[in-house]
């Protein structure tokens, strides 16, 4: 079979010779379509990866208890702001408990008799918005 | 005029006229590779898309090692072998008749420069593909037995007898053509 090795001699002659007439601007139409198609698919992927990653990361924090409350004051600031909350809600508290018809107060009181310091008590009608009451003769004296 | 180099940087950027450039200018060579890997026309331009679109997603690959012609040619014989290896393409039922391949023996080689190069085409078209393609790599591609039987997944021994038998089988069609 040696003597038909003139057969590739004639297969390379032959394949050197380019398709010109086979190719035309279609070909490159349908390449191109095909690598925009490849390029949308890789938006449509990293689009996709990104809403997954903002959507965890929301689901993430959104699952945090709501700790502000619990986390100790620190600066003398904000322990100072604190207090005055707290007194504001006191007063409030006081004004509310003072609607009341009859209402016994215990104080300390300064007994100017035996110069000590004692408990008195005193029955008083509140009148809604005085929120101020002085101890006077009538407080009992515990 | 813009060098191959810069072509094919700008083709790794992914550059879109860039890559109409290099199509444009390998376009007729890698149809000629196309043809000559497949049945008829039709297969021979999908491998042509398929193909292209392969090197415009690999171009990274490419190191210029070879020239881009070499490496655009290895990566559309990869997908030809690639796609007839999963069944994609049809075998052809070319019957091959034993008396003519006695017949065949007495070469053509004294008309060898008289046969235009689409008859030789054509008639390596109608020969089977296990003949075609070990043919194709060996007389074409120049490569090696050793090459064609890891790249077959076959034996060199089938290489040399497919080798053997392809050339007498065109023989035989080139003298009957």
């Amino acid at each position: 079979m040696d003597n038909l090795q003139h057969i590739d001699e004639l297969l390379r002659k032959a394949s050197q010779a380019p398709a010109n007439a086979l190719v035309n601007d279609a070909d490159w139409v349908v390449v191109e379509r095909r690598l925009k198609q490849r390029k949308n698919r890789i938006y449509a992927v990293w689009f996709f990866l990104a809403l997954i990653s903002v959507g965890s990361l929301g689901l993430y924090f959104g699952s945090l208890p709501q700790t502000n409350s619990k986390i100790p004051l620190t600066s003398e600031a904000e322990i100072n702001l604190n207090k005055g909350e707290k007194s504001i809600q006191n007063l409030h508290k006081s004004v509310v408990s003072q609607t009341d018809i009859k209402e016994k107060k215990y104080r300390i009181a300064k007994v100017s008799n035996s110069g000590k310091e004692k408990i008195t008590a005193h029955t008083d009608t509140i009148v809604f918005g005085t929120a101020n009451h002085l101890v006077s003769d009538k407080d009992d004296i515990l | 005029m813009i060098s191959e180099e810069e072509l094919i940087q700008r083709c790794k950027n992914n550059d879109q006229s860039a890559q109409k450039m290099l199509f444009e200018k390998y376009a007729n060579r890698m149809m000629a590779v196309c043809m000559r890997y497949c049945k008829n026309r039709e297969d021979a331009k999908d491998l042509l898309h398929d193909g292209f679109y392969k090197v415009f997603v690999n171009i990274k690959k490419f190191k210029g090692d070879s020239a881009i012609a070499t490496w655009m040619t290895r990566v559309f014989i990869n997908l030809a072998l690639n796609s007839q290896r999963i069944g994609r393409n049809k075998y052809d039922h070319y019957e091959f008749d034993p008396a003519m391949e006695k017949e065949s023996v007495v070469a053509v080689s004294e008309e060898i420069d008289t046969i235009a190069p689409e008859v030789v085409l054509a008639a390596l078209q109608q020969l089977p593909d296990k003949y075609k393609i070990v043919l194709n790599m060996y007389a074409v591609e120049r490569m090696s037995h050793k090459e064609i039987a890891k790249k077959l997944g076959i034996t060199e021994g089938s290489s040399k007898s497919r080798l053997s038998r392809g050339r007498v089988m065109l023989n035989t069609l080139l003298k009957h053509n």
